[in-house]
């Protein structure tokens, strides 16, 4: 599974670098593989077919609007069709493609790679990858363009099938024949429609699916999707006889599946993970700024917790384990917050501030933490990575009664959140945009540590401890880390082992003071002005 | 010096400006009812449009037909007919394009009020710079 994780963020890497041409790339790519398919169902146009000529094509359409890359498809086929000397046919088909792009394409400019990627895998045999891929990373809009789709695979079809008749009406100038023959054998041809159905219905369920709050919801949309859609082929060819082999439909539905899943594992990450390149300037300066979306991935849930149970050797086992499940989010962590100032607080005034070894990377004790219940409770959205990479932070920060530099302290517990929040990378993009102005809205969870710590940390830390280093950096390097010494205890049930810790802090206050944190603080060797090049980071971005 | 937090906030209004920005521009040129009325304008002309072409393919499917009944049709009751499957596509089209607009411009209201909010952080940061080398200059002196 770390081999896939690794090779996720390797290709993340590349993306990041290259997103432009990478995308410009799959667009050709997606392009000169339609119309290579396109002249070998219509190869009437010696000029059209060639290689040259289609990668030329194909090319320029990839610098064009989704919308206009449709209308130089359709004129594509068009031309074609008029190559077979049956002007009359391309003019009808001519006439149904405006009637499609007047009625329904005209409210998804957008959504032309869809309209272009149906019939081509359609003819391929293997269309049952797009609605589900349409319903995880579309919205229900999807079914418009995938229709027309359809619709203009069934025309390009019965054109092929049928151009040699038609022509041969064509030569007796009787065109009305051509019309009727054409009308009624493409819109009487109920495969079409229950094609439509199918996948239309494919489209909704697993879009329907994906947005329930839940677990494994995308996983899960594309298995029902699955169901859906091979109950659907196998009614309809029993109803219809659409002339399907069943096994090997089946075959190609789980295949598609499968492939869905892959792309899902790649493309939930670079959706988000294009580079931003800016230019703006002010009053002082020109800035050239390169925006990095952080995308991270913790490690998978059971490695962290085989961790923690070797860490377990104490009697207090219970009280960790609900601490435990506390930091998961799976209880109220702000009542065991509670319950573990109250206990610590008549301790913590009577005893004294120790200081311990720096290298003590697994001591019990917790100098100053701030706890931020409701932060907390709000990363439960963090997904299975996130909760794993959560549970290894929450010691971090434990060497220490340092009283004389809380602020040392203070990033574990939020660098124990960070991955929380990050992991599902759902809070990127657009909404990420603005996340400033709704921090005032709505607290953010306290995913900020200081300087570039848990930020950071997603895959170099497995190495590092706490205390090791100096206790700020050190901490946060830990908390999304591999295989970090691993308690999820968070603050209070340490204080309740021991009298040794100082004093704990609630401290509900908003994150304005991380904000300083963060953008005020560069460990060494982060930044250099001389050469003019800054980093500067935040939850979103590098 | 350049101010960590100001290039932050920077950086995010010209990422904004280079996704959505410009289109929300655009939209916010216009009153919520004329955009929706010009968005809707369009798609009565798309669907008259379409209309036309289907019914000259009807025809053309028809003309036998229209051919051989010329003198005995009903053109009054063919015309209440074209007619009211043409406002029935209209009405239905027009419906959409009047709801599915609305809700864009909403959002794209929303987007661009947080921009502007943002803007004026900006604005903010630079007066406090600013008032912050003042003081400067004038503990220099």
């Amino acid at each position: 599974m770390m081999l896939l994780f690794e090779l996720r963020a390797k290709v993340t890497s590349i993306y990041q670098k290259y997103d432009f041409w990478i995308n410009l790339a799959l667009r050709f790519l997606l392009l000169f593989v339609t119309y290579s398919r396109l002249a070998k169902m219509l190869p009437y146009s010696k000029t059209l077919c060639k290689s040259p000529a289609i990668i030329a094509i194909a090319m320029i359409s990839a610098f064009l609007p989704p919308s206009l890359m449709v209308v130089v498809a359709a004129l594509y086929v068009c031309f074609q069709i008029v190559s077979a000397e049956s002007a009359i046919l391309a003019l009808t088909v001519f006439a149904l493609f405006m009637i499609c792009y007047c009625f329904f394409l005209r409210f998804t400019p957008r959504q032309g790679a869809a309209m272009i990627a149906t019939p081509m895998l359609q003819s391929f045999g293997i269309p049952y990858a797009v609605p589900i891929l349409l319903g995880l990373f579309g919205n229900l809009l999807a079914i418009v363009p995938m229709c027309c789709g359809v619709f203009a695979f069934y025309t390009i079809r019965f054109v092929r099938e049928n151009i040699d008749s038609l022509a041969k009406y064509s030569l007796k100038s009787d065109p009305q024949k051509i019309f009727i023959s054409v009308l009624d054998q493409l819109l009487k041809n109920p495969a079409m429609y229950v094609t439509m159905l199918i996948l239309a219905l494919v489209i909704i369920v697993v879009y329907l699916v994906r947005r329930i709050n839940m677990d494994y919801a995308f996983e899960i949309s594309i298995a029902v999707g699955t169901g859906v859609m091979m109950l659907g082929y196998i009614i309809a060819d029993l109803r219809f006889d659409m002339g399907i082999r069943v096994a090997g439909m089946v075959f190609a539905c789980l295949i598609s599946a499968g492939v869905c899943l892959v792309l899902l594992f790649f493309v939930r990450v670079l959706q988000y993970a294009a580079a931003e390149r800016v230019e703006f300037e002010d009053d002082d300066y020109f800035y050239y700024v390169t925006a990095i979306p952080k995308v991270k991935a913790g490690a998978p849930k059971h490695k962290e917790k085989k961790v923690i149970r070797r860490r377990k050797t104490t009697d207090e086992d219970d009280d960790d384990e609900e601490y435990e499940e506390a930091a998961l989010g799976l209880i109220d962590y702000s009542n065991k917050a509670a319950e573990g100032l109250a206990a610590v607080k008549g301790k913590a005034k009577a005893a004294p501030i120790e200081e311990e070894d720096e290298d003590d990377e697994f001591g019990d004790d917790i100098g100053e933490l701030v706890i931020k219940p409701k932060k907390r409770l709000e990363t439960r959205v963090g997904d299975v990575a996130g909760e794993a990479a959560a549970g290894s932070a929450a010691k971090a920060p434990a060497p220490a009664a340092k009283a004389a530099a809380p602020a040392a302290f203070e990033p574990a517990p939020k660098a124990a959140l960070e991955p929380l929040k990050a992991a599902p990378v759902a809070n990127a993009a657009d909404s990420a945009l603005f996340e400033d102005e709704e921090e005032d809205e709505t607290p953010k969870p306290a995913k900020k540590t200081s300087g570039k710590t848990a930020g950071k940390s997603a895959g170099k830390s497995a190495g590092k401890s706490a205390g090791k280093t100096s206790k700020g950096k050190s901490a946060g390097k830990n908390a999304s880390g591999k295989s970090a010494p691993a308690e999820p205890v968070p603050a209070a049930p340490a204080a309740k082992k021991s009298a040794k810790p100082a004093f704990v802090d609630i401290d509900d206050d908003d994150d304005d003071e991380d904000e300083q944190v963060i953008y005020g603080y560069f460990p060494e060797g982060e930044t250099s002005g001389q050469n003019g090049k800054d980093s500067i980071e935040d939850e979103d971005y590098l | 010096m350049v101010n960590n937090e100001k290039v932050r906030l920077m950086t995010r209004l010209a990422i904004y400006e280079n996704k959505n920005g410009q289109e929300d521009m655009e939209v916010a040129n216009y009153f919520r009812s004329d955009y929706i009325r010009h968005e809707v304008l369009k798609t009565i002309v798309a669907v008259t449009f379409g209309s036309l072409i289907l019914l000259a393919m009807v025809v053309a499917y028809k003309l036998d037909f229209l051919l051989d009944n010329a003198l005995d049709l009903n053109y009054l009751l063919l015309g209440k007919w074209i007619l009211a499957v043409y406002l029935t596509l209209l009405v239905v089209f027009v419906a959409i394009t009047w709801i599915g607009y609305r809700v864009y411009y909403q959002r794209s209201h929303q987007r661009l009020n947080r921009y502007y909010r943002m803007l004026t952080k900006v604005r903010k940061l630079e007066e406090k710079e600013d008032r912050q080398n003042d003081m400067i200059e004038e503990w220099g002196e």
